[in-house]
């Protein structure tokens, strides 16, 4: 018999899906390859501490603000089930993680040690096949499989490199040597300053500019914590980042390898370079080969991600849903659907897509007094207390939809969800999301010749670059009219005058038609 | 119990800098003593920095044999003919815990046998004749000159209504339990200020760091003292939205109310719009600075920049009291945020050059020289550059010269700071020179304004042969006469450092010297 809804990985993003599905007494199986839940993070990151913050003091008593701060847990209901209360360091060791995932799937419908080998498709739905031969059916697959392949450059001779998932990640076989690191993310930075202490001479190679997290504000760019590599370079230390492209590989008949680099900010030739040890860190991409062709996903983004619609679908399988990392194909290195703490509300949306499409149950809403004022206190409160809107921001949103004379209000729907129409149509549509200003990246965020707008400015509210509540008016799905709410230091946009009431007179203005 | 002591130098201080002039003067065979206060060598560093890690590197494994090079990445050794007496030697850790530093110091002090008298805090100094300097036991010194090597010891408080109520860096809570849940506020924005804030971060619920002026990234600048990444974690939990912030601004005032402190911040990027913030622990890490206070009137030094250090000339002499010389991290007064005189990397080499100096005014004694031939010039200074360390550390500060003679004939000498060079050859200090040749290890103009990863600021190339400014390290030579700068010549960069290439470095720097003539 087939299964409503066969999950492949349990994995964060699987577990969250089928926590949410096993609440609802839906019908579903996890498959996981594994002998654990987060098997991936029984591995990664390598030298194992986890970036993703663990914020354990915040002082706010409420969950909701807390889970701004805790980019690890998964949205459950049981308050013990908190990432913070397993470890108390901000960035956590990835074997407490492991330890929560397992957890989490205690009581879901896990079946361990499957490894999916076939997905294909038919009329009657899907059909998985797993290595030891036993064959699982369903209506639906949630694929949640992370990015479990190494993304390998097309780079001549780069067989002959380490790779940042297999390498030894011991030190001290590395001592005294000259080593290259191709990759600019986290992951090849995380590699160079674990061997500060021991390789003579360290090379971080990429062809495009180091992008600092602290200024895009995309937490997959390189972070505060991985960054002490850049000082070992700038004050003289041997070590130093290379912009540029490495060309050809070769090894070197005495051992070691010869590279062709090109630089990509002199007009100089190809320049050749000696190292004892290269290592590949160039990222992960998504395993597709477990589709035979009645179920292909197509594939984006150098074909490392599945392609998906704003209801996390295959652009080309129908019934074939995505979720956890994968999923940042949707807001590819801009917000936040590739880690825990932002996909962990894709998956709640997914959820409810789901529970809208198979299972007459629409997206959750509450009736709202049809006045401006109940409008406005409805989305002031929400942005200060919601998480979903922080952590993704500027792709999920509130809504307030009106029409008639009756208004409701749906949490959280994908703002790309409302616009092609997931909610149906609305004669007044209001949508609300956090977001930094146009160009917040390109902006060095501690240079303070660069002016910012006062906290509190309502006037130049539009202007600010900072986190701030946008809300925007459709009107018959028109997009008509955009409002900003001041920034706020503390991110309390709560004030009467600042906040609350010209967000009121905005709201009566889209209502009248003005 | 009290005494009275002739010598010929006193040493006030056996902190890193004070034991690498003891250990200069003992090798030349001059009567000295050096005082300490504390019972060791190295006191400073038993107390700091406070959270124990130091940011000096150790590289350890570089990958020469050259000891001249590997101190290009030794930043803690002092100078010393003894290859046991080398930092590296001490721990493996790239950021080195202090109390190893504490350990060092105390070898370096006791292998070389330097004459220290601990547990002798100098209460005066005061100048009837000679100089006379009294310690807390009434026991009294004489010399005709004293070098200062006290270090920062005095914490700086910047001028704060309130500033009373805040807590100091100097001896706040290291333990972050005592900050659980707390709303801080850290006035200040360099190194301490950002490694005690990274400290709190797991157990306050806040942290704000408060200061004027854009915050300056050391891999921007190439100034060690400005943040360092390995401090600089909290910089993403502020962009990354965890409740922390950088204040850009100005500290108005601070006051108490309950158990509470508000304050009163300016911020400068918003034209001074200010706010009262409310905090429950407010903790000041805005520096240290020089203790003048022991001096008596007639031999007080001149203070410069917001009075923190002693003003000194190009020779580390007082600016007003002679024979009072300066070492160590206060003479950081002479290239103030810009090289590294203020730390130890930097001033091992400004010691060696003061003893130089002190070694030809009070001994006759010349700076150390070589004679090198015309033709060979091009080769010395490539090898020069392509080995020194002092070059390296001291970049811009320090300089190799070439002095010719009127007769044509020339000395290559070492390490002479450029000011002192400059003002030396006017009075005649180093013979009869008509002209001469400066090299340095510089950064280009403006290499400070650059952001160095970002691709589309462009960059020399490697093989270019202009001779113009680059950005990164490179080597820099300059001819000047009287001292009037004639011309300039910049050896192009390069990713390794290696400026051994005929085509590239050689050719280019003989064919400019070739014109000099």
């Amino acid at each position: 018999m087939a299964y409503d809804y066969l999950i492949i990985g349990a994995g964060p993003a699987g577990l969250q899906l089928a926590a949410l599905l096993e609440r609802d007494g839906r019908d579903y199986a996890v498959l996981e390859r594994g002998s654990g839940a987060g098997t991936f993070f029984t591995r990664y990151p390598r030298h194992r501490k986890l970036i993703s913050i663990n914020k354990v003091h915040t002082g706010s008593t409420d969950p909701e603000r807390r889970m701004r701060m805790d980019w690890n847990s998964l949205l459950l209901d049981d308050p013990d089930l908190l990432f913070t209360r397993y470890s108390p360091r901000y960035f956590p060791d990835a074997d407490d993680i492991v330890r929560y995932f397992q957890d989490v799937a205690d009581g879901l419908e896990v079946h361990y040690d499957i490894d999916v080998t076939r997905i294909s498709r038919d009329d009657d739905g899907f059909t998985v096949q797993d290595r030891g031969g036993e064959t699982w059916q369903a209506k639906h697959v949630v694929v949640a499989t992370g990015v479990s392949q190494l993304y390998v450059p097309p780079i001549p001779g780069i067989e002959h490199a380490e790779r940042y998932d297999t390498f030894d990640t011991d030190p001290s076989s590395f001592t005294g040597q000259r080593v290259l690191v191709i990759g600019k993310g986290n992951s090849g930075f995380e590699t160079a300053d674990a061997l500060v202490e021991n390789a003579a001479v360290i090379h971080v190679a990429g062809p495009h500019s180091v992008k600092l997290a602290w200024q895009t504000h995309y937490v997959g760019h390189l972070r505060a914590v991985n960054n002490n590599f850049l000082d070992t370079y700038q004050l003289k230390s041997e070590n130093a980042v290379l912009d540029g492209t490495v060309e050809r590989i070769e090894p070197r008949p005495e051992g070691g390898f010869r590279i062709q680099f090109r630089y990509a900010r002199t007009v100089e030739k190809l320049r050749e370079l000696e190292y004892d040890r290269i290592i590949a860190c160039t990222g992960f991409r998504f395993d597709a080969s477990i589709f035979d062709d009645s179920a292909t996903p197509a594939l984006v983004i150098k074909d490392r991600f599945p392609q998906l619609t704003s209801a996390f679908e295959s652009t080309n399988v129908p019934g074939l849903y995505f979720a956890g990392t994968i999923t940042q194909s949707r807001d590819f290195k801009k917000s936040t659907s590739g880690f825990i703490h932002g996909f962990r509300y894709g998956a709640r949306a997914l959820h409810r897509v789901l529970g809208a499409r198979h299972h007459d149950t629409p997206w959750p809403a509450t009736e709202l007094e049809l006045s401006p004022e109940a409008i406005g206190d409805a989305v002031i409160a929400r942005v200060n207390t919601s998480s979903c809107l922080w952590q993704q921001f500027a792709v999920v949103g509130d809504v307030v939809s009106v029409d008639g004379e009756s208004a409701r209000y749906e949490q959280e729907v994908p703002v790309a969800f409302v616009a092609d129409g997931g909610l149906g149509p609305a004669e007044h549509r209001f949508v609300a999301t956090l977001e930094y200003g146009p160009d917040h990246d390109t902006v060095d965020p501690f240079d303070i010749t660069v002016p910012r707008v006062a906290e509190n400015d309502a006037v130049n509210a539009a202007d600010a670059s900072y986190l701030h509540p946008v809300v925007r008016y459709y009107r018959h799905g028109v997009l008509t009219s955009t409002h900003h709410l001041a920034e706020n230091l503390e991110n309390d946009w709560d004030l009467p005058e600042v906040h609350q009431q010209p967000l009121v007179v905005f709201v009566k203005e889209c209502l009248a038609g003005a | 119990m009290s005494s009275e002591v002739s010598t010929e130098c006193l040493v006030i201080g056996a902190g890193p800098a004070g034991l690498q002039a003891s250990y200069l003067l003992k090798q030349s065979g001059r009567d000295h003593i050096v005082l300490e206060a504390g019972a060791a060598a190295g006191t400073f560093f038993t107390r700091f920095p406070r959270h124990r890690q130091l940011i000096s590197i150790n590289k350890i494994h570089t990958g020469w044999d050259d000891p001249e090079l590997n101190l290009r990445v030794d930043w803690n050794s002092l100078l010393s003919d003894d290859p046991d007496l080398l930092f590296t030697t001490y721990t493996p850790r790239y950021f080195p815990n202090a109390d190893d530093m504490v350990r060092y110091l105390g070898d370096f002090a006791v292998k070389n046998d330097l004459p220290i008298r601990y547990d002798t805090r100098v209460v005066s100094v005061t100048r009837p004749d000679d100089f006379v300097v009294r310690d807390q036991h009434g026991s009294t010194y004489r010399a005709k000159r004293v070098i200062v090597a006290t270090g920062v010891s005095q914490p700086h408080v910047p001028d704060i209504e309130g500033a009373e109520h805040a807590e100091h860096y100097y001896d706040v809570s290291v333990d972050p339990q005592d900050f659980v849940g707390k709303k801080v506020l850290i006035i200040g924005r360099g190194n301490s200020a950002f490694e005690t804030a990274d400290a709190l971060v797991e157990t306050a619920s806040v942290i704000h760091v408060a200061g004027p002026g854009s915050l300056k990234l050391a891999w921007q600048t190439h100034f060690v003292g400005h943040l360092r990444a390995v401090n600089n974690n909290f910089l993403d939990t502020y962009q990354l939205k965890s409740q922390n912030a950088v204040l850009d601004g100005h500290i108005a005032g601070i006051r108490r109310d309950g158990d509470d402190y508000l304050v009163k911040v300016s911020f400068q990027r918003v034209n001074e719009v200010i706010k009262e913030i409310r905090y429950d622990r407010v903790i000041l890490a805005t520096g240290f600075r020089f203790d003048a206070s022991i001096f008596a009137e007639e031999c007080r030094p001149q203070l410069t920049i917001k009075d923190r250090f002693p003003d000194q000339t190009a020779a580390w002499e007082s600016a007003n009291v002679p024979d009072l010389f300066f070492a160590g991290t206060i003479t950081q007064a002479r290239d103030f945020k810009k090289s590294t005189s203020g730390f130890i990397h930097g001033f091992r080499y400004g010691v060696r050059a003061l003893h130089r100096i002190a070694e030809q005014r009070y001994h006759g004694v010349d700076w150390p020289s070589r004679h090198v031939a015309v033709a060979d010039v091009t080769e010395a200074v490539i090898e020069r550059v392509n080995r020194t360390s002092a070059l390296w550390q001291l970049f811009a500060f320090l300089a190799d010269a070439v002095l010719v003679a009127p007769d044509g004939t020339a000395r290559y000498v070492e390490e002479v700071p450029v000011a002192h060079l400059h003002e030396a050859v006017a009075r005649g200090d180093f013979g009869d020179v008509e002209s001469y040749l400066t090299v340095t290890l510089e950064y280009g103009a403006d290499h400070d304004k650059v952001n160095p990863f970002d691709i589309t600021a462009g960059r020399n190339s490697q093989q270019d042969t202009s001779g113009l400014d680059g950005r990164y390290l490179h080597p820099v030579v300059r001819h000047f006469r009287g001292g009037e700068l004639l011309g300039e010549h910049h050896v192009t960069e390069n990713l390794e450092n290696e400026w051994d290439s005929e085509q590239v470095h050689k050719a280019p720097l003989r064919a400019f010297l070739g014109t000099r003539r």
